[in-house]
């Protein structure tokens, strides 16, 4: 077995609970009530499965590029453009879900408007997340490390 | 597909902000004020740590949406300048440039959040402050749907 193979498993893993976990928090915070400390850690939580999926994305990605991109392209092309999608989409993900943490962390008990902005985030975040597992868990279908 | 699924990502996130809207049940409203914890109450810190606290949470909501759309707009760019998507044009590029493009937009959204922070603490009624009322927060909120219905449809463009 790659360790190459090994990481994309793991980095896909990070994602799927990051997906899962940042819907708690947009569900919890929509009216704007104060969290207790463990909900906030809770939250931070998925804040940290997300970057960790990023980062063990960027990890892999430049073997990416040299390794499966082309044989990608040889197989199917719009699954290859699709890779681009989902890079521009986990940016996205990453930005608003880091956003929504810091805003619970920092908004005072009678902030309730912010926190339900956080609340947005966090559902965009998430909403967001599910996109890019889906996108990422399609392409490594057509073509991936292990193959 | 894609679009299917961005078009679903965007109306779920509108779903869950309209959910705001309902009313709490007394039951929850009694829950939540059980649950609530906070280890620094506004009531003990000083008016201008207070002040620091919403103007920096608005800064950090501000960062989310501004880093956003920053990369888009980066993304935007660069579709102008090399035109529409293309095999050939992926295939040449490195991975540096979405590094690049990443680094950047965090950074655009690290000032971005500056600029709000700096607006909201010199204003003397944030929008959306409990002074704000009803109408403020209703504000507040539709401006938010509204920066998400932005995003998506750019993301639309982008994809
Ligand atoms: C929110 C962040 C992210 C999530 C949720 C996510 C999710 C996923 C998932 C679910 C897979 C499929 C894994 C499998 O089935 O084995 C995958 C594959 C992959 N992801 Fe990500 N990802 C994210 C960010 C990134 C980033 C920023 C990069 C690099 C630019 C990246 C690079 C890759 C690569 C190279 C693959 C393997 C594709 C292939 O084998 O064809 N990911 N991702």
């Amino acid at each position: 077995m790659s360790a190459l193979a090994l990481l994309e498993g793991v980095h896909g893993h990070f994602g799927v609970l990051a997906a899962a976990v940042l819907a708690h928090p947009a569900i919890r915070l929509r009216r704007g009530a104060p969290l207790s400390n463990g909900a906030r850690w809770a939250s931070s939580g998925a804040g940290l499965l997300v970057a960790a999926a990023f980062a063990t994305g960027l990890w892999i990605y430049p073997r990416y590029v040299a390794l499966v991109r082309p044989r990608l392209f040889g197989v199917s092309e719009r699954a290859a453009l699709l890779f681009e999608t989902k890079e521009h989409l986990a940016l996205m993900t990453v930005a608003t879900a880091l956003g929504a943490v810091a805003c619970v962390w920092l908004a005072r008990r009678e902030d309730r408007d912010l926190r339900r902005g956080a609340a947005l985030l966090f559902a965009l975040s998430s909403a967001l997340c599910l996109t890019v597992v889906a996108l990422g868990t399609y392409i490594a279908s057509v073509q991936t490390f292990a193959r | 597909m894609i679009h299917f699924l961005l078009a679903f990502g965007v109306l779920a996130a509108m779903g869950l902000a309209a959910l705001a809207w309902l009313p709490a049940t007394p039951r929850r409203e009694a829950r939540e004020a059980r649950d609530a914890h906070d280890p620094a109450p506004t009531k003990t810190a000083s008016a201008g740590e207070a002040g620091w606290r919403r103007s920096s949470a608005a800064g950090a909501l501000a960062f989310g949406l501004g880093a956003s759309a920053s990369y888009m707009l980066l993304r935007a760019l660069e579709r102008v300048r090399d035109g529409a998507l293309s095999p050939g044009l992926v295939l040449r590029a490195s991975h540096v440039g979405f590094v690049w493009r990443t680094a950047v937009a965090l950074w655009l959204g690290g000032l971005v959040a500056l600029v709000v922070q700096a607006l909201a603490a010199r204003s003397p009624a944030p929008l959306g402050a409990p002074s704000a009322g009803a109408t403020g927060e209703r504000r507040w909120h539709l401006a938010t749907a509204l920066g998400v219905l932005v995003l998506g449809v750019a993301a639309w463009w982008l994809a």
